[in-house]
């Protein structure tokens, strides 16, 4: 599997980067799509993101990356952030159902 | 692997290991897309083909570009742009949001999902909440 999307997140406590990786979807055996979401530590989880079609899986990954970091316990506390700001927008764009949390649409 | 040969003397079958995936940082090649789709046109036998390429460094140096490109009769070839590879992955699935459900052919009812859905899969930007309710 390779890598296709990768951005890393700041914690305030810590100089410790959050690395997070989307992977090429791939086509698994019963035929469906698969894309996997990677982040790193704290978080430290693995998430598929899956679909009928490439696209399908792909716009499932972006979608649990999403919701991941912007419903972290780390990101309401304001101590995940990105590009020196924490608290605020992430370099991603937030899912509709959290906009009242992170006022960041698509 | 294949036949071995056991303790007992006897030999027994040994299936060979599944290679695992392997994770890999090198660059895709780069006219390969990491993601298709393919949707209906109505009252036609055409198919729109979406295809989305790996994002790779401009060459400018300046962030990162996703390439991406939609067949007649939309006809468009453009690219996603961010400083990580990530956002250059969300800026071409916006653009290639705009181009779908800001086209002539969604607007006028003939471009649709599969099971004639009006849900083309790609989620809707934000500025297009009256024209496609399919939001991220």
């Amino acid at each position: 599997m390779r890598v296709i999307g990768e951005h890393e997140f700041e914690l305030s406590d810590s100089d410790q980067k959050v690395r997070a990786r989307v992977y090429e979807p791939v086509l698994e055996r019963d035929g469906s799509w698969t894309s996997y979401v990677v982040i790193g530590a704290p978080f430290s989880c693995t998430w598929p993101g899956g679909g009928t079609t490439s696209l399908q899986a792909l716009t499932s990954a972006l979608k649990i990356l999403s919701i991941v970091v912007y419903s972290a316990e780390g990101y309401k506390r304001g101590k995940l952030g990105w590009n020196g700001a924490f608290g605020g927008e992430l370099g991603l764009p937030a899912m509709h159902l959290f906009l009242d949390v992170a006022p960041y649409p698509f | 692997m294949g036949m071995v040969t056991v303790g007992s003397g006897a030999r027994r079958y040994v299936a060979p290991k599944v290679p695992c995936r392997t994770e890999s940082t090198r660059p895709l090649p780069p006219f390969r897309p990491i993601a298709e789709a393919q949707f209906d046109l109505r009252f036609s036998r055409r198919r729109v083909r979406l295809r989305i390429y790996a994002p790779r460094p401009r060459r400018d140096g300046c962030g990162w570009a996703c390439r991406y490109r939609i067949d007649y009769p939309i006809g468009l070839q453009s690219a996603g742009v961010g400083d990580t590879s990530m956002q250059a992955l969300f800026g071409a699935m916006r653009g290639v949001s705009r181009a779908l459900y800001g086209s002539t052919q969604f607007k006028s009812g003939r471009l649709a999902g599969d099971r004639e859905s009006r849900d083309l899969i790609v989620p809707a930007t934000a500025d297009l909440p009256g024209v496609a309710p399919f939001p991220f």
